[in-house]
């Protein structure tokens, strides 16, 4: 690997840190920074995609669907990841995430990004996120989740 | 897109530094390819030479070319799981070989499958780190999984 590669995938590892930091601490404003200007969230299954104009009120709206109390820290615990270059201003990455309420795991899945690095730093151009997994009273598995299973961070 | 890229962690990346994150991405594009079922790509993380011990499924592959029918063999039809790993402890030994140690949990639609340890040797060969040696051992598994030695050998049935 080239030092730009190394230097990345740390840097990249930085960046799934603080997504997960972000979310599970619900710092909403924070997570519009963790994309590009035209970046966007997508949801897999449903087929919807988030702007970055639009994550901060996202994320609330997720927070705010954790109705009961097992479901109001949900933490999520990422893989490291699987990294492929472009180039020296793009790449991919893939890890997979399981997220676990104050009782049990909750849900499971798999990220996968689209990465770009703007101004010496690296930002998601497009994040995806599948679900593979629920457990059934869990707040993603018993629908609870906003929008259905569209509310997968 | 080629922009000036600054060093996060100094001017020089010390070949040790170089060597942890090479072999930390290792680990990562391991579960991706075994995954994919990218059996190629599996093959292409090990030495020509490689040897790959699985104690979950009580098998042994010596050579590449057995590792690639191996995954090719358990994954194509065992496409449901992902495996998760934790952060790997990697002790480089010399310039050209480490040894490793990684857990994993292997999940399914319906939950957690198995779990265990992944124990291993790399070496670096012509500027590549890769596996010389991964063996694979099972700390648990659900009462429902297929992770046992009976899954390869009712394959060969």
């Amino acid at each position: 690997m080239k030092d730009w590669q190394i230097a990345g995938t740390v840097e990249i590892g930085s960046l799934h840190a603080r997504y997960v930091a972000t979310i599970d601490h619900h710092r909403a404003a924070d997570l519009p920074t963790l994309f590009t200007e035209s970046g966007v969230l997508a949801s897999v299954i449903t087929g919807r995609s988030t702007p970055k104009s639009e994550l901060r009120a996202y994320l609330e709206d997720v927070i705010q669907s954790r109705k009961e109390d097992a479901w109001t820290n949900i933490r999520h615990f990422i893989t490291p990841p699987s990294i492929n270059f472009v180039d020296e201003g793009r790449a991919t990455s893939e890890c997979y995430f399981a997220a676990f309420n104050a009782q049990s795991i909750d849900h499971w899945g798999v990220y996968g990004d689209v990465l770009e690095r703007v101004d010496g730093n690296w930002l998601f151009a497009r994040r995806s996120v599948e679900i593979l997994g629920a457990t059934p009273n869990g707040w993603v598995g018993s629908g609870a989740a906003v929008l259905s299973n569209d509310s997968e961070l | 897109m080629s922009q000036q890229v600054e060093n996060p962690i100094g001017e020089a990346l010390s070949e040790e530094i170089k060597a942890v994150v090479e072999i930390r991405n290792l680990y990562g594009a391991y579960f991706s390819s075994v995954d994919a079922n990218d059996a190629e790509g599996v093959g292409r993380l090990f030495t020509e030479n490689g040897v790959l011990v699985s104690n979950v499924m009580g098998w042994t592959c010596e050579v590449r070319k057995a590792i690639v029918d191996y995954i090719d063999q358990l994954r194509s039809s065992w496409t449901e799981i992902r495996i998760h790993i934790a952060s790997p402890s990697i002790m480089l030994a010399d310039a050209s070989h480490a040894d490793g140690r990684c857990y994993f949990t292997v999940f399914s639609a319906r939950g957690i499958d198995h779990w265990g340890v992944y124990t291993d040797v790399f070496e670096n060969d012509d500027g590549s780190w890769l596996f010389s040696k991964r063996s694979i051992d099972l700390i648990g598994r659900s009462s429902d999984s297929r992770a046992g030695p009976s899954e390869m050998a009712d394959k060969d049935r």
